[in-house]
């Protein structure tokens, strides 16, 4: 179906179910629908006819609080498959009681989103399964921190420091589950979680009977932090999103930013924007196989060898950004450091390829050691399966839905910078296990090279790098969303600014922490050895996840 | 009344016996000489005899001390329970066939049809072990396979959620709520029988003429060997909190920079670790964690601030969730700034280590013993979880 079919048709059944109480919102962008839900009571409705008519996932829920209209702004967003159509629905809840049904009995995918909105902004969903704080401590009482009119100092009333000295948090059983039946909990400090994150598992001998990711060791608040910083500053923040893919994280922040205030990038800088983020893709996905050979254990080799070859990566970013982490390379309006005059360092682009001849050898090297071992396919092969409708229903992106056998790639779906005039395919798996979760990423760096190597030849050769916005223009009012294809799923930060040259709100679409939320699923039935490949699989980044 | 054995069989029950006698002998008194020999040695240098260096191992009333896991977290629930037999079966019949092994072996040298006494002996013997197996199982009642683990079953409910069906998608796809319950904190006063496991003792016998200079050279010499092995490998209990994982251990644990060379390896328990690497920002949640793992590392322990949020806040200092650096939770040695700092960075840090460490950990043990001691008169109280 066409944009035009899809948008008709959506307004269509939504105006015949729902009648006078939704209302079409004018939108800045074509592709997007918007619409105006009166009464929150009918949003399980909404939810039901989009449903039907093929939206895949609520991919985002943002609450805006508005504290002069009396309200706090939910906005919904779905997605499809198929198209680059989202639908965007606006509800207003009231500020005092903000209190709206759930939409996660009907559309699990909608469960992090959700709860993420009680824990920052005390929105209480009606019938939500397991409502409780993820990101702050679970016996906070400090208030929500995103609410425009919260004290701050509020949070130092927090008693962090006494829980320093006696035991925290002593949890029991409750008395009516039976005998045999234990509680583990795998971190916050632990090898295999990747990061710091806490899984509490219910057991019972060494299967895992149900399990219960617990966030929020990371969390530093970027979202308020960043609404009193400028949008230049806030490139440094997204940088320490994912410190596996940095680059990326600029990138969205920045086409966010430039839809929000209208800024046109010049030609030259999509073309080199597009290499950062492959080069940062193949970064990230060699980081990953490195953990999660560490993971399966003994396989020191294979830990050692993709890193070999990640800090020649790094070198070249260095090179180029003067940073091996944290970059801030792609800014708003283009690529530089801090001057707008700078240019690549010569001789990078030849530099990179030799990197990427290199590269495709090494790959053959790890496929040696890896598919060619009997033991490698035995701990991969249908441990952590969730494919088909399932994954999408449980709102799995990137490589985890791509290895359940769906195609769905933002870079080809809507594409953003240069990438519809690339030529490269979408690696997609079968069984959606562990196994084709690690064959999707090792097809997807062999893409990614592709990329770069076609984007090297066609990128032109003079020219600017970085459009020059004097600050006094860096403010707008209204609404503006980057949507990226991370290398960990879909990123999407979305910004509502009110004319200053800060945002009023910003949030952040963190593709792992939808994809963590699968292991509610994944790891039920699943055996206690398997958690670390399951985990691994995912390729968790903590940071990322609490922001 | 045994019946008389032939002389016959009688014969080949010597000969099953005859070993040389000098040798195990010679083997056995050695053995049980070295036992003799290890007990005294032990009963010498060991807390409370006449040559002791050793100071009493003490149970210092840091709450998290006594916390079971090491990654920071209390166990929930009851940590002492009942497995479910399937899990002791296997090391059960391991250890009883692994007895029964050698004397398997004998009895296969000396075979012979004829020897009906010992067939029989290890014919009842094998049944018998068997029945007592059988007897533990049965007892217990309980089947080898959990029950709840039905994987075909599972895997078609999987193939069902994936083609859309209803049903198994809702089956699937089930967000249970977590139902465990905070308990109030049991809180005991602190008796004397309590503070006395928890004192030092310290032996103050320093005037023996004889013993007493050859404690004062025993105990240089193994202050010297440890402090060396200190400064020499340190172990790291690096917490993987956010981008300075990756640059401290990861990149300077592979090929590049090999971090291995001067001995650092990661650890992964805080119980084995010297060395403290606090990389990240420091949340609300982290920081009774943190200090559990703190006080599970044995002294002498040194603590790392990596990179600035762990020295100061960094970028995200003011945050509502964040505290300002690692040195309001820890007492910390070493500042190592950059966002990340480079690994070359860490390298100089562990030159540092290396030179300055061992005179500072034989200058902090004093302080210790005073801290300790100021920590058990400061204690009223200890809270039982």
């Amino acid at each position: 179906m066409g944009v035009d079919e899809i948008k008709d048709l959506t307004i269509r059944e939504l105006s015949s179910t729902l009648g006078s109480d939704i209302e079409k919102r004018d939108m800045k962008w074509d592709k997007y629908i918007g619409v105006n839900l009166l009464k929150p009571k009918r949003i399980t409705e909404l939810v039901r006819v989009l449903k039907k008519i093929g939206y895949a996932q609520p991919v985002l829920i943002t609450a805006v609080d508005k504290p002069s209209d009396g309200v706090i702004e939910l906005v919904y967003k779905f997605n499809r498959i198929d198209s680059k159509v989202m639908t965007w629905v606006y509800v207003n809840v009231d500020r005092e009681n903000p209190r709206i049904p759930s939409i996660t009995p009907l559309w699990r995918a909608a469960f992090p989103h959700e709860i993420e909105a009680y824990d920052l902004m005390g929105v209480v969903f009606d019938n939500i399964p397991d409502l409780r704080h993820v990101f702050l401590p679970w016996d906070w009482n400090q208030g929500f921190p995103l609410r425009k009119d919260w004290d701050p100092n509020e949070a130092k009333k927090y008693p962090w420091w006494e829980k320093t000295r006696e035991f925290y948090d002593p949890f029991i059983i409750p008395s009516d589950e039976s005998d045999d039946i234990y509680y583990v909990s795998i971190g916050p400090q632990h090898p295999a979680v990747h990061g710091s994150f806490r899984l509490i598992l219910k057991m019972k001998g060494d299967t895992i009977l149900e399990a219960w990711p617990d966030f929020g060791w990371v969390h530093r608040g970027i979202e308020k932090l960043a609404e009193s910083k400028t949008f230049d500053q806030i490139i440094v923040y997204t940088d320490r999103l994912c410190y596996g893919s940095s680059i990326s994280w600029n990138l969205t922040y920045s086409l966010a930013v430039e839809d929000l205030l209208g800024i046109e990038v010049p030609e030259r800088s999509l073309w080199f924007r597009v290499i950062l983020v492959e080069m940062q893709r193949i970064v990230s996905h060699l980081l990953w196989l490195s953990a999660l050979m560490a993971d399966l254990g003994t396989y020191h080799s294979m830990f050692l060898y993709p890193i070999r070859e990640r800090e020649k990566f790094l070198d070249l970013f260095e090179k180029a950004s003067g940073a091996r982490l944290t970059y801030s390379y792609i800014k708003i309006g283009g690529v530089g450091i801090f001057k707008h005059a700078e240019d690549i360092p010569d001789n990078w682009f030849n530099e990179l390829k030799d990197v990427l001849t290199d590269f495709k050898q090494r790959v053959k090297e790890y496929l040696d050691m890896t598919e060619a071992s009997e033991s490698f396919h035995i701990r991969t092969k249908n441990v952590g399966v969730i494919r088909g409708k399932a994954a999408i229903e449980a709102g799995a992106t990137g490589p985890v839905l791509r290895a359940a056998g769906i195609k769905y790639d933002v870079r080809k779906i809507d594409p953003y910078l240069v990438y519809d005039q690339l030529d490269f395919e979408i690696p997609v798996g079968k069984r959606g296990d562990v196994y084709d979760r690690w064959w999707v990423r090792i097809n997807e760096m062999l893409q990614s090279v592709r990329i770069i190597e076609q984007a090297i030849e066609e990128m032109p050769k003079q020219g600017p790098l970085r459009t020059k916005v004097p600050p006094i223009k860096m403010r707008g009012t209204g609404e503006g969303i980057g949507r990226t294809e991370d290398p960990r799923g879909e990123a999407i930060i979305y910004i509502v600014g009110d004319g200053k040259n800060m945002p009023y709100r910003i949030h952040i679409r963190s593709p792992t922490y939808i994809n963590l939320s699968l292991l509610h699923f994944l790891l039920r039935k699943a055996k206690f050895a398997d958690i670390a490949a399951i985990i691994g699989s995912l390729d968790p980044c903590m940071a990322e996840v609490d922001r | 009344m045994i019946a008389p054995i032939s002389p016959k069989l009688r014969g080949k029950i010597l000969m099953l016996f005859s070993l040389d006698y000098l040798t195990l002998g010679v083997f056995a008194s050695l053995m049980i000489g070295f036992m003799i020999f290890g007990i005294i040695i032990w009963k010498l240098v060991a807390s409370g005899g006449p040559l002791s260096i050793h100071r009493k191992r003490t149970t210092v009333p840091e709450p998290y001390k006594r916390v079971g896991y090491e990654c920071g977290e209390v166990p929930i629930g009851k940590t002492r329970f009942s497995f479910d037999i399937e899990y002791y079966v296997f090391p059960l019949i391991f250890i009883v066939f692994d007895v029964f092994t050698p004397f398997l072996f004998l009895w296969t040298i000396t075979y012979s049809p004829n020897n009906w006494l010992i067939n029989m002996f290890f014919v009842l013997l094998i049944m018998f072990l068997f029945l007592g197996m059988m007897a533990a199982v049965l007892r217990d009642g309980k089947s080898l396979v959990t029950p709840e683990y039905q994987k075909d079953y599972y895997l078609e409910m999987i193939e069902k959620a994936a083609n859309g069906d209803e049903e198994a998608l809702n089956e699937f796809l089930r967000i249970e709520p977590l139902k465990i319950i905070k308990k109030e904190l049991e809180v005991k006063p602190m008796t004397q029988d309590m503070r006395n496991k928890y004192s030092l003792s310290i032996p103050d016998d320093k005037t023996h003429p004889v013993l007493a200079p050859i404690r004062a050279l025993l105990r240089k010499l193994v202050g010297w060997l440890f402090r060396w092995g200190l400064g020499k490998s340190p172990w790291i209990l690096y917490l993987g909190i956010k981008c300075c994982a990756l640059e401290i251990p990861m990149a300077v644990g592979v090929s590049r920079f090999d971090m291995e060379r001067w001995g650092i390896i990661p650890s992964g328990s805080p119980r084995q670790a010297d060395l403290m690497i606090v990389n990240g920002p420091i949340t609300f949640k982290w920081a009774p964690r943190i200090k559990a793992l703190y006080d599970q590392i044995a002294e002498p322990k040194f603590v790392v601030a990596l990179g600035e949020c762990a020295i100061l806040g960094g970028p995200f200092k003011g945050s509502y969730a964040v505290i300002d650096g690692a040195n309001k939770v820890l007492p910390v040695d070493f500042y190592l700034p950059g966002c990340p700092p480079r690994p070359e960075m860490f390298l100089d840090l562990v030159m540092k280590y290396r030179s300055s460490v061992p005179s500072e950990a034989e200058r902090r043990r004093e302080k210790i013993v005073l801290a300790r001691k100021e920590v058990l008169r400061n204690l009223d109280k200890v809270l039982v979880g």
